[in-house]
């Protein structure tokens, strides 16, 4: 059976102005010259699926291409090869069908009318997607009741915070219904209290419409409090694509085990373990196998005299750094 | 316009009343077309630059439509009504010319010659995909077409009168059917002169159909 997103082979290219120094006449004489071109791989063979009601997060350093991989979704833009199925449909052709279907946030730029009040922008989507008066009021009440923007969508969105205005965004983008959602950078700038009202909003939506959704962030607890399934790309390849629990066993770095001492004297460490630090009278220990780390917490309680020890908590924020440092090993090497 | 006249008192055959025709009607043309398309020219570059227009891409809606309808510009409605004031007068002053199929012919050249300021605006926004750049000069052929074109062609040299027929089908909505519709001789036969707006009516086509080619290669910009 088809997936409801099938990406085969998808890759784009593009073309990147090169300009070589030059000195003294030839600085003019550059200027009549043909521009050099560079051909870039924005994304490389990309292949993934995705099933219906997935909340999938999409993350990768800067200029991973992942804003190409959602324009090419989204069909803004069309691929120079491969091919991409969601729902059966291809995105770049027949892009007025396509669209009425899916909803795109970019976190970084607003698609409510700057001076008006949100509710005439969602006037206006409504007019756009030819709602019905009951689709719409439907959509609407049921978006103001979860966002609680009753308040804010009389007020001129400029007046708005960001976000006040986030939300109406939010609202804007699920208005019509759409069966597939892009967030891009969704919770870029705003506050930790906002965030957690936008995981809760996020959930909730998932299950009360069925809607598929597709997060690019910089923010790891976007993914790990929202994303059942999780791609990582570099260099518009895939490097990791499967659920979150599967990226903890696969790329276990290392346990970090905080002991605080009740005096001053050397703490005694059984082997496969040892000391990274030490400050005074707290001590890290450093476990590389996660299959012995009660072992090790259990000796070091036997056999030293100890005040407190806990382990820390096992962070995807240090799995993907790590990630992203072999990346860059990578790119130099490369 | 009067003070020319009022010197010359006619142009190389063309009476002061007759020049009125032609003044308004591509001004009308003109300043239709700057109502509802100007955004091409002004809005498009900034769209493409800042990546805008992946919005109107993403909207299931013409784009064509959109980029008109987000920059609708009211305040040239009142060269509009200027020019149907001149047009009216126009076509008073030439009453005895103007009967039946002629009403028809003068309505074809009105819109032919909108779709030609249409399509001039269209191109503008094609070149802005291309080259991402606010094209001035573009306004050469827009403006400059306005101006020479509100007189009768034959007060031209030739090399003008041929950038405008052949290059920018411009004479095809002023000069040649108004000859039509007055009578007047011109180089080509009388049917020829009421046909040639339909030239404007296929630019345009063209003009849409090549606009929806180039955006096919719209590179959106980075985020």
């Amino acid at each position: 059976m088809l997936s409801y997103i099938e990406v085969k082979g998808l890759s784009k290219k593009y073309k990147v102005f090169k300009r070589t120094p030059k000195k003294g006449i030839h600085k003019f004489s550059s200027l009549f010259s043909k521009n050099e071109f560079e051909s870039v791989d924005a994304i490389k063979n990309l292949s993934f699926t995705i099933e219906k009601q997935d909340i999938v997060g999409y993350i990768g350093p800067n200029g991973a291409g992942k804003s190409t991989t959602i324009k090419l979704l989204a069909g803004i833009l069309q691929p120079d090869s491969g091919t991409c199925l969601v729902d059966g449909e291809i995105p770049w052709k027949s892009r007025k069908e396509y669209v009425k279907n899916i909803g795109v946030m970019f976190g970084q730029r607003s698609q409510l009318l700057w001076d008006l009040p949100a509710k005439d922008s969602f006037e206006m989507l409504k007019g756009i997607y030819k709602l019905s008066e009951a689709e719409y009021n439907e959509s609407l009440a049921l978006l103001i009741r979860m966002l609680s923007i009753e308040e804010l969508i009389n007020t001129p969105v400029r007046q708005l915070s960001l976000g006040q205005r986030v939300r109406c965004e939010l609202a804007a983008t699920f208005l019509h219904r759409p069966k597939l959602v892009f967030l891009d950078e969704p919770t870029i700038g705003i506050d930790i209290e906002m965030k957690k009202k936008f995981h809760n909003f996020i959930k909730e939506i998932n299950e009360v419409m069925g809607v598929t959704i597709f997060i690019t962030t910089h923010d790891l607890d976007d993914i790990q409090s929202l994303c059942n399934k999780l791609i990582i790309i570099n260099k518009g390849e895939i490097y990791f694509n499967d659920k979150i629990d599967k990226l903890f066993s696969d790329y276990f770095v290392e346990k970090k085990v905080y002991v605080e001492l009740a005096e001053d004297e050397e703490l005694v460490v059984p082997p496969k373990a040892r000391i990274n630090k030490r400050e005074g009278r707290n001590v890290v220990v450093v476990v590389e196998d996660s299959g012995i780390v009660g072992n090790v917490i259990n000796s070091i309680a036997r056999d030293n005299n100890i005040l407190n020890i806990y382990v820390e908590k096992l962070d995807i924020e240090d799995i993907i750094l790590k990630i992203y440092k072999d990346f860059q090993l990578q790119n130099n090497r490369g | 316009m009067w003070a020319l006249f009022y010197r010359f008192g006619q142009i190389k055959g063309w009476t002061f009343n007759e020049v009125f025709l032609t003044y308004g009607i591509i001004n009308l043309s003109f300043a239709m077309a700057e109502v509802l398309m100007r955004g091409f020219e002004t809005n498009m570059t900034s769209l493409i630059r800042n990546g805008d227009y992946d919005r109107y891409l993403l909207r299931p809606r013409n784009t064509v439509l959109q980029i008109s309808a987000f920059s609708f510009q009211f305040v040239r409605l009142g060269r509009a009504m200027q020019s149907i004031v001149v047009l009216c007068i126009g076509i008073v002053m030439n009453a005895g010319s103007i009967t039946g199929v002629e009403w028809i012919i003068l309505l074809f050249t009105v819109v032919g010659g909108w779709l030609l300021y249409a399509s001039l605006y269209i191109i503008t926004g094609i070149i802005s995909f291309k080259i991402m750049q606010y094209t001035e000069f573009m306004s050469i052929f827009i403006q400059g077409s306005v101006s020479t074109m509100q007189y009768p062609m034959t007060i031209f040299p030739a090399w003008i009168r041929n950038i405008f027929t052949y290059v920018l089908p411009a004479t095809t909505v002023s000069y040649f059917p108004i000859s039509a519709i007055l009578d007047k001789s011109t180089s080509v036969p009388r049917i020829v002169g009421f046909g040639a707006p339909a030239v404007c009516y296929i630019f345009f086509i063209i003009s849409i159909w090549i606009f929806f080619k180039v955006e096919k290669s719209y590179v959106s910009s980075g985020s």
